[in-house]
């Protein structure tokens, strides 16, 4: 399996900035591409659900939402156990670990397009699912020692933060206006791939800035970024074949399962763990797991389904 | 770094180098992904050996309590 053309600008971002010539991206555009990417990722979806909105949708879906809140109660007791992290520190990790990030399927949806292999088109739907389930999960596994939580701010951060509420309006309007997306799907659709490049771009410079940050972070951090990113992957994959999808579909579900989260849940956290030591898990999985996800983990996820499925 | 660290880094590094060898030779994975199993053992290996290398600098406590003046 090749690498996908947009992982060369996330390649380049990390070399610029290793180099130490950064490339002055604004910041505005960062965030104009976020938010492309998350409109672009939800009306596709949205426009997917109008077209084959069935039961086993709905079936599908109360089983990825399982899978949100198993995903972190695998990764809280390799922290526990082996890191001998401190509870507060080892759920928020866990939190980000059982969370996703959009970038990294938008990555995959790249790959799969440019390979011309199937998957189910309503995949948003998870990704906007799997997104809550672990921060609430990370906050119990955190506040069982004992603290307060703000539940009203909380839930306002969970179910509102920029991230899921594009992505479900992007499917709502999706599903909503059904072929009427065609008018402007020549924007989100066409441009879809240059904007993930810039995205990834960034995204590069934003990662190799924090490989410093690892050196004080210690081995076991990045061995669990790499670990538990697979562990992820297999449990998804797995979910994914108990499900019936497709190839492609399985893939997907791995990549989700393998995926960390570094803006929707330190978002959230930051506001309702405050005492949490949040660079631990922002470096693991921006450092560490963004990376070997984007150029090790998408084409052995695809390969591996591909090998026993295909 | 602790023993279980070590453990689990290392443990982990040889299972990925095993699984990633494996699917390598099958023509389904790229070299890349054993190169990274390598790379946890290596690094692993590495800070755990420097750190015992390092000497642990504690404060000394000289007991005269029992010395008896011959």
């Amino acid at each position: 399996v090749q690498l996908d053309i947009v992982v060369a600008f996330f390649v380049l971002g990390m070399a610029a900035t290793l180099l130490r010539s950064r490339i002055d991206f604004p910041s505005g555009l960062y965030r104009s591409c976020t938010l492309f990417l998350l409109l672009a990722i939800g009306l596709k979806g949205g426009y997917a659900l109008s077209q084959q909105a069935d039961s086993a949708v709905l079936t599908q879906s109360i089983a990825v939402l399982l899978f949100g809140l198993l995903l972190p109660l695998l990764a809280f007791p390799l922290l526990r156990w082996f890191g001998g992290w401190s509870r507060v520190d080892a759920a928020a990790t866990a939190a980000h670990y059982g969370s996703v990030s959009v970038g990294t399927y938008a990555v995959a949806v790249a790959l799969l397009d440019a390979q011309g292999v199937a998957y189910e088109a309503y995949f948003p739907l998870f990704v906007a699912l799997l997104e809550a389930p672990a921060i609430a999960v990370g906050l119990l596994l955190a506040l069982r020692g004992g603290g307060k939580l703000e539940v009203g701010r909380l839930m306002h951060e969970i179910c509102f933060n920029q991230g899921v509420l594009l992505l479900l309006g992007g499917l709502l309007i999706g599903a909503w206006a059904g072929d009427r997306v065609h008018s402007v799907l020549p924007f989100f659709g066409t441009l879809f791939h240059g904007v993930l490049a810039l995205f990834l771009l960034e995204m590069g410079q934003k990662a190799a800035a924090r490989i410093g940050d690892l050196r004080s972070q210690g081995a076991f951090l990045i061995s669990f970024a790499v670990v538990m990113p697979l562990i992820g992957a297999a449990a998804g994959g797995a979910l994914g074949v108990w499900l019936g999808l497709s190839v492609g579909g399985v893939a997907l579900m791995a990549v989700l399962g393998g995926s960390a989260s570094y803006i929707a849940v330190p978002a959230a956290l930051a506001v309702s763990l405050p005492q949490a030591n949040l660079s631990l898990a922002l470096t693991a999985s921006l450092a560490v797991t963004f990376p070997f996800n984007v150029m090790v983990g998408i084409p052995l996820y695809l390969a591996l389904t591909q090998f026993w499925l295909g | 770094m602790t023993a279980k660290q070590l453990l689990f880094g290392v443990c982990s590094g040889v299972m990925i180098l095993a699984l990633g060898s494996w699917l390598s030779v099958q023509a389904q994975a790229p070299w890349l992904f054993s190169a990274v199993g390598g790379a946890l053992v290596m690094m692993n290996l590495l800070v755990w050996m420097m750190q015992r290398r390092r000497p642990v600098l504690q404060p000394v406590h000289v007991d005269n309590s029992s010395r008896r003046v011959r």
